[in-house]
């Protein structure tokens, strides 16, 4: 179903985007393992009781709190956003524009082959950034603050914040197959995870801007349900959902669409 | 079974663009030239038969099976060079060459390099520092490495220096030679009459004439531009030749005639005083516009 060669040569091209970003993550969470003490985290609450902050830095006390409301309410949704917005046009749509997909299709290898390959490796690279993060978070945590990491939420915040990926990714991805340019698709594979997070920052603000809750995918991934470990599935499902939907999508419609090649 | 087979394919884009009604075929071992203006269709039609766009009407086909559903048995048949070439950049053209090998699943790489030999080009830089004739170069050893039973080849000399292009005909030459079938877009008249058996000539989307290359050689006109070392000679010349072009300043004169009309040229103007005596070379479409009426719009 997938072409061996061609998805070694995706695999090589994008994987400079894939350790810089999986390195960048992983700096962070070393980071906040290390500085992020209990005695810390409670200063820092008393220092940002009553201001806006508090209702988005505030945590409830563990480590793994502390990194809900900080790790995985911003670097963890941005960084990786910004390399699925970029590998997600690299894959298809910049090959179109630029022409040299072509080439790979002068040969026995069909678009559907090509699709599955591009669409592996995107699935494939997502989950391997989230490994090595996991990984990397469990070993830091227990050298800096053994037992302080309770890993079962750990690893489930992980699996979370991977399927909020997996969905943005499916967007970039069939935003890609969709058109032709770089610059048509870019506007909905960069605009609609830009516009999700910008409204998830919006709605921290106030209590009476929550509403808009239902206006973006990171209602989805609640990592308040994950700590408090309980209703978080609903949305994982709703989010493995919308990601085969719009994987199979882009696939079919790349498959049957004219190219100006 | 024919190699080629295009029936009354048609994709209309709007505003006139597109392919009407293309009705062509290739016999095996055939080799034809596609020639027309830009933007007339050539490259849609090479699309079809790529199976890159799917018929708005009409068929094409390739060794009997259909381009748009067959895509993986007939690439396997087809070497294709694309008009305008691209590449991935960010490798060297070797790596290139074997990842479209491994996709095709060949492992023979000797056609490769000796072609690579006869362009004379070193295939392990960087795609992003070649030039554009190493590129051109590039995306032959591409299309050709396989063997491949049938070329599409479009605009297959554009950026190559002279020489190149003479040994690119001899290329041409000798895949006809082992029987290839070729589709050749161009606009260099050499190139045509020293490979192909037949023209087809299209504009503005449709057919307009498809003749052999002994008919285009014979019914070819050929422009001479004469130099007049005295201005009464050339007024008495553009009265022999009343449909010739006469310089503003009465130095030289344009004239249109076939080779069967030479020597009563040659003949006439040995009774005047030459400055020079030249021939002026157009390009493919010039003279079939001329032809063909292709002036009118």
């Amino acid at each position: 179903m997938i072409s061996i060669p061609y998805f070694k040569y995706i695999t090589k091209s994008n994987l400079k985007f894939l350790a810089a970003f999986t390195i960048v993550l992983c700096i962070f969470l070393i980071v906040m393992t290390n500085v992020f003490t209990p005695a810390i985290m409670t200063d820092t609450q008393a220092g940002l009781s009553g201001t806006l902050l508090e209702n988005i830095l505030t945590g409830n006390g563990t480590l793994i709190g502390f990194m809900a409301n900080s790790f995985y309410a911003l670097m963890a949704i941005l960084f990786p956003m910004v390399y699925s917005i970029l590998v997600g046009n690299r894959l298809i749509a910049e090959k179109i524009d630029k022409g040299y997909l072509a080439g790979f299709l002068s040969t026995p290898v069909t678009r559907l082959k090509i699709v599955l390959s591009s669409a592996l490796y995107f699935i494939l690279s997502l989950a391997v950034m989230w490994g090595i993060v996991s990984a990397t978070g469990i070993f830091f945590a227990d050298m800096f603050q053994p037992d302080a990491l309770d890993i079962e939420i750990f690893l489930k915040m992980n699996l979370g914040v991977f399927l909020y990926h997996l969905t943005i990714s499916s967007i970039c991805f069939c935003s890609s197959c969709i058109f032709n340019t770089s610059k048509n698709s870019l506007i909905p594979g960069a605009g609609i995870p830009l516009y999700f997070f910008v409204i998830s920052l919006i709605i921290k603000l106030s209590d009476s801007l929550d509403f808009l809750k239902y206006f973006t995918l990171n209602t989805l991934f609640d990592t308040q349900k994950i700590l408090d470990d309980n209703g978080y599935l609903p949305s994982f499902i709703i989010m493995l959902s919308i990601s085969i939907v719009l994987y199979i999508t882009g696939t079919i419609i790349f498959t049957k669409k004219d190219l100006p090649l | 079974m024919k190699a080629i087979e295009i029936n009354n394919l048609t994709k209309d884009y709007g505003n006139g663009k597109g392919i009407f009604d293309i009705t062509l075929s290739l016999t095996h071992g055939e080799v034809c030239g596609y020639l027309g203006p830009n933007g007339a269709g050539k490259t849609t039609t090479m699309r079809h038969l790529m199976g890159f766009i799917k018929p708005q009407s009409g068929s094409a086909s390739i060794c009997n099976m259909n381009c748009w559903s067959n895509q993986k048995e007939i690439q396997q048949k087809i070497g294709y060079l694309p008009g305008e070439i691209c590449f991935p950049d960010d490798m060297t053209g070797i790596a290139y060459l074997h990842l479209i090998s491994r996709m095709r699943s060949t492992r023979d790489f000797s056609f490769a390099k000796s072609l690579i030999n006869i362009f004379e080009f070193d295939p392990n830089i960087k795609i992003r520092k070649m030039s554009k004739g190493m590129k051109q170069k590039l995306g032959i050893v591409a299309a050709f490495m396989h063997n491949p039973d049938i070329l599409l080849l479009d605009e297959p000399t554009s950026g190559l220096d002279p020489l190149m292009q003479s040994r690119f005909i001899d290329l041409i030459q000798s895949e006809k030679e082992k029987g290839k079938t070729i589709l050749l877009s161009s606009h260099i008249f050499d190139e045509v009459e020293k490979t192909c058996d037949r023209v087809v000539m299209i504009r503005n989307g449709r057919l307009i004439r498809q003749i052999t290359v002994k008919e285009m050689k014979d019914a070819q006109y050929k422009t001479y531009k004469i130099g007049f070392n005295k201005e009464s000679d050339i007024a008495t010349f553009a009265l022999m030749y009343p449909n010739s072009e006469i310089d503003k300043n009465g130095k030289f004169a344009i004239v249109s005639i076939t080779d069967s009309e030479l020597n009563r040229l040659i003949h006439t103007l040995s009774q005047y005083e030459i400055a020079f005596f030249t021939e002026e070379k157009h390009t493919l479409e010039e003279y079939f516009m001329r032809f063909y009426g292709g002036d009118e719009k």
